[in-house]
């Protein structure tokens, strides 16, 4: 039963199942005005996590400055837009010519140095550009507060000719050259099957607002196509894919055709302003202008995502990706294999580069305000553990240490102390936290469960004793000490539950006389107590506790070539006993 | 000239601190080619320390000033070392034979964590020392417009005392002779009967001790902190231990002053050079002299060109 379940579930369908997943968010009941603030956020940062991981997954150098070309991307799209009045969405190839350009100066000189070397240099590199920009350099980065009005994005009406037609033909020129390798069925019929399938819809049912359907149709076309091909679904496979994908999509427009062109319709009322057409190129265009809702800036954001992954994919497996790979693993063998490592260096760390200065663009048009603060040396580090935490070099990776390092720590915010131990919420707490330890002892089991018993009636004790739920709160840290403890305690002495128990009922003593001490003060302390004066703290503690259960990473990716890295660990001559 | 002289003291002064400071990361990366992210932390803590001493316990003692601060010393010494040796244990130990990725995250977690808790414990503010500590020292005249304050000469003193001090011990004692050794290569070091574990303990002692040492003279040469102090000036001297050469006693001392002067020179003189705001700038000094330096040297000056390990 579970082979055959394994056999039907392709990994392809975990992927798929994930993009439905992230298009359906915004439209969850729970995803409220901040939390859809938040995804953007976070979407930004996963973008952030890609770029890097291709510079510290892929080609494995440390670039701890990361910040400074997310920084360059932002400020070159202020700059342009409040200046020059550019539409910032326009300005994307410019910042990430000069994100990628300016990696490409900096990283010049000083990709000889080794490891360490050349960490403490990319930050300095991220802290030069902080001052900078803090000092107003060149006098256009407006010094200590940034700058303010960066334009929202602008995107041409959709349904005005010539945007379904221009639209068409990229879709078409992309399918087209992804599939060149495939049969002429699939190259040619199966873009005239697109095309009938984007251009008859809206015009037999006269609707023109379902141009905007057809688009999705067509781009999620090429998007299944491209994952298909990459887990090597044969032609015809696709072709059926392909076919049916169109066929669905023209069914629903026919189906709801009415309710469709008013749901659009209402939508952009909502969401976007309409603006007097202008002329671009000889073409009237008429530019819709975002709102300050997030919904939209999600989607804008969902797709540079996908871009860049479809991207990176392709990459991973070029010449270039596995030249990365081998420069990774080993570097010596590397050149020797007549890898030119300077040059390859040279092009991870400026693609990875331009790729943060399109988020940083995103980042200022999300915003609007750009200030040197957002582009500091915590910044860079959180992009570093989004990567490393995550599992340096995976995808799946990047997501995790998203939610890790960005969303968790902004959901914490909501978090008062109060609702720590409200009603049943420290028994919640208790469960996870033991649970998790009874998971990384699961060799022991019985052990484990005998220490997590004695950790819980501590926990339990005081606040029940003297009806203070509020000392509960003091008893999370302290179970978090204790399983952070006790594996070190069990290293010394076999058997650990004298000292464990010893430990506790001091915690459990102690814990009595502070609340009989303070009386009704305890709760008045606890609830002064601001989660999020402690959130870095929170969150170093965490990176330790992670990088100590779990080093690789949470997700980590899987090695090929177990040689290699058996022999670039015999490198580092560093053996703990 | 005088005012030359007068920012060459000045200059010297605080790049005492830097070199003190960056022993401790020296050391550390000598022995387990780690950077030790938490150091520039361990030594705001000794400023934290000797400010909480100083205002609360021994407040009493400000009168003898001299001994007051030789106690809070000791203290703050056995306090930073201990902590270090904690650590080392828990979040550097488990990770050693895990790549250079792992570690690196791990120490920027631990240097996070102190300074959080750094930030609650001083709810942030600017914190300052107990006013008139060791002012009655005698303030040295060269000319009449260069002069060397009491205070500056004594920290040059404790400075030199401990560069010369940690040489020695480095060279001559047997611990010293082990780390040497340890720094070299550990499997072999443990063949030789070396206790690396041990070496290793000890160096998370002495260098955290002597950066919470220099934490407390910083605190008492400035009068006030906050807890931000770490990060700056930490990176700071870490970039003073690479320009010198990492892993090399004589080379951080060197650029600890190299860079001390530098800055203090450069502010005195940028506004002269049509540098405006040069005050404002002088963070960027030691990030723009670490990228000359190692684009000129790359393993710093002092430092010895070593073939990578195959």
């Amino acid at each position: 039963m579970n082979r055959t379940l394994a056999r039907l579930v392709r990994p392809w369908m975990w992927q798929l199942l994930l993009v439905l997943l992230a298009l359906a968010l915004p439209l969850m009941p729970f995803m409220d005005r901040s939390r859809t603030s938040l995804a953007v956020l976070a979407g930004i940062y996963v973008m952030l996590g890609l770029s890097l991981n291709l510079v510290v997954g892929y080609a494995g150098l440390f670039q701890l400055g990361h910040a400074a070309f997310f920084g360059l991307g932002a400020y070159t799209a202020a700059i342009l837009s409040i200046e020059r009045n550019i539409t910032i969405l326009a300005t994307i190839p410019i910042a990430a010519l000069v994100a990628g350009g300016a990696a490409i100066l900096i990283s010049k000189p000083i990709l000889h140095l080794r490891g360490d070397y050349l960490c403490i240099v990319t930050i300095a590199f991220g802290e030069i550009f902080r001052i900078g920009v803090t000092n107003n350099a060149f006098g256009i980065t407006g010094g200590a507060n940034g700058l303010f009005g960066a334009g929202r994005p602008e995107l041409p009406l959709p349904w005005v000719e010539p945007v379904p037609a221009v639209t068409l033909a990229l879709v078409l020129a992309l399918h087209i050259f992804l599939t060149r390798r495939s049969g002429y069925l699939l190259r040619w019929g199966g873009a005239a099957v697109i095309a009938a399938g984007y251009y008859l819809p809206p015009l037999i049912l006269d609707h023109k607002p379902l141009f905007l359907v057809s688009m999705v149709m067509a781009v999620s076309v090429v998007i299944l196509g491209s994952v298909l091909r990459d887990h090597r679904v044969s032609a015809r496979g696709q072709m059926l894919a392909l076919v049916a994908v169109v066929l669905v999509f023209g069914l629903i427009m026919a189906a709801g055709s009415d309710s469709l062109v008013t749901e659009i319709e209402g939508n952009l009322d909502k969401y976007f302003r309409v603006e007097d057409p202008v002329k671009v190129l000889g073409a009237e265009l008429t530019p819709v202008v975002f709102k300050r809702d997030a919904r939209p800036y999600y989607y804008l954001v969902l797709a540079f995502i996908l871009i860049t992954l479809v991207g990176m994919r392709r990459l991973q497996n070029s010449r270039l990706g596995r030249a990365w790979l081998y420069l990774r693993e080993d570097q010596v063998a590397a050149e020797a294999m007549g890898i030119d490592t300077t040059q390859v260096k040279l092009a991870a760390f400026a693609i990875g580069s331009a790729a943060a200065g399109v988020a940083g663009v995103l980042y200022a048009s999300r915003f609007t305000v750009v200030a040197p603060e957002s582009f500091n040396f915590l910044q860079s580090v959180i992009m570093f553990c989004i990567v490393v935490l995550g599992g340096s070099g995976s995808i799946p990776g990047i997501l995790v240490g998203t939610l890790g390092m960005v969303v968790l720590p902004e959901l914490l915010r909501d978090v008062g102390p109060t609702f720590l131990y409200e009603g049943i919420n420290p028994v919640l707490i208790l469960a996870v936290l033991l649970g998790g330890y009874l998971y990384s002892a699961r060799h022991r089991l019985r052990g484990a469960a005998v220490e997590s018993g004695a950790v819980a009636v501590a926990f339990f004790a005081p606040p029940l004793l003297l009806g203070e739920p509020a000392l509960s709160v003091i008893g999370m840290f302290m179970v978090l000490a204790a399983i952070i403890a006790i594996p070190l305690v069990r290293r010394r002495s076999h058997n650990a539950l004298p000292w464990v128990a010893g430990a506790l009922a001091v915690y459990v003593v102690v814990m009595l006389l502070i609340g009989k001490g303070l009386g009704p003060d305890v709760e008045r302390e606890i609830s002064a107590f601001r989660i999020m004066d402690w959130r870095d703290g929170l969150m170093g503690v965490a990176m330790v506790v992670m990088m100590v259960l779990r080093p690789a990473g949470i997700i980590p990716e899987r090695r090929r070539g177990i040689v290699v890295s058996a022999v670039a660990g015999a490198n580092t001559s560093q053996q703990a006993t | 000239m005088e005012t030359f002289l007068q920012q060459l003291i000045n200059g010297l002064t605080i790049g005492g601190f830097y070199a003190v400071v960056a022993l401790g990361y020296t050391m550390v990366y000598g022995v387990l080619k780690l950077i030790n992210f938490a150091h520039g932390d361990m030594f705001m803590w000794g400023t934290l320390a000797g400010w909480g001493l100083l205002t609360t316990v021994l407040a009493g003692l400000t009168d003898m000033d001299l001994v007051a601060i030789l106690v809070t010393a000791v203290l703050v010494m056995a306090f930073i070392g201990m902590m270090g040796m904690t650590i080392e244990r828990v979040a550097y130990r488990p990770l050693r034979t895990a790549g250079r990725l792992s570690p690196i995250i791990s120490a920027l977690g631990a240097a996070f964590a102190l300074e959080s808790v750094a930030r609650n414990v001083s709810h942030a503010r600017w914190r300052t020392y107990p006013e008139g500590l060791l002012k009655g020292l005698p303030t040295l005249r060269l000319t009449d417009k260069v002069a060397v304050s009491g205070l500056q000469i004594l920290m040059l003193v404790v400075c030199a005392a401990i560069m010369i001090g940690l040489y020695l011990f480095v060279q001559r004692t047997r611990v010293g002779t082990a780390m040497r050794a340890v720094s070299l290569d550990h499997n072999v070091s443990r063949l030789m009967g070396i206790n690396v574990n041990r070496i290793i303990s000890i160096v998370f002692f002495i260098g955290p001790a002597l950066g919470g040492l220099a934490g407390l003279l910083i605190g008492i040469y400035y009068g006030s902190f906050n807890f931000t102090l770490g990060w700056v000036f930490g990176l700071k001297a870490f970039i003073a231990a690479i320009l010198g050469g990492i892993g090399n006693i004589p080379g951080a001392v060197l650029g600890g002053f190299i860079l001390g002067i530098s800055e203090t020179m450069v502010v005195a003189y940028g506004p002269d050079i049509g540098l405006a705001n040069a005050s404002a700038w002088k963070d960027a000094i030691a990030y723009v002299l670490l990228i000359a330096i190692l684009i000129a040297r790359p393993t710093g000056i002092l430092g010895e060109t070593v073939a990578e390990k195959v």
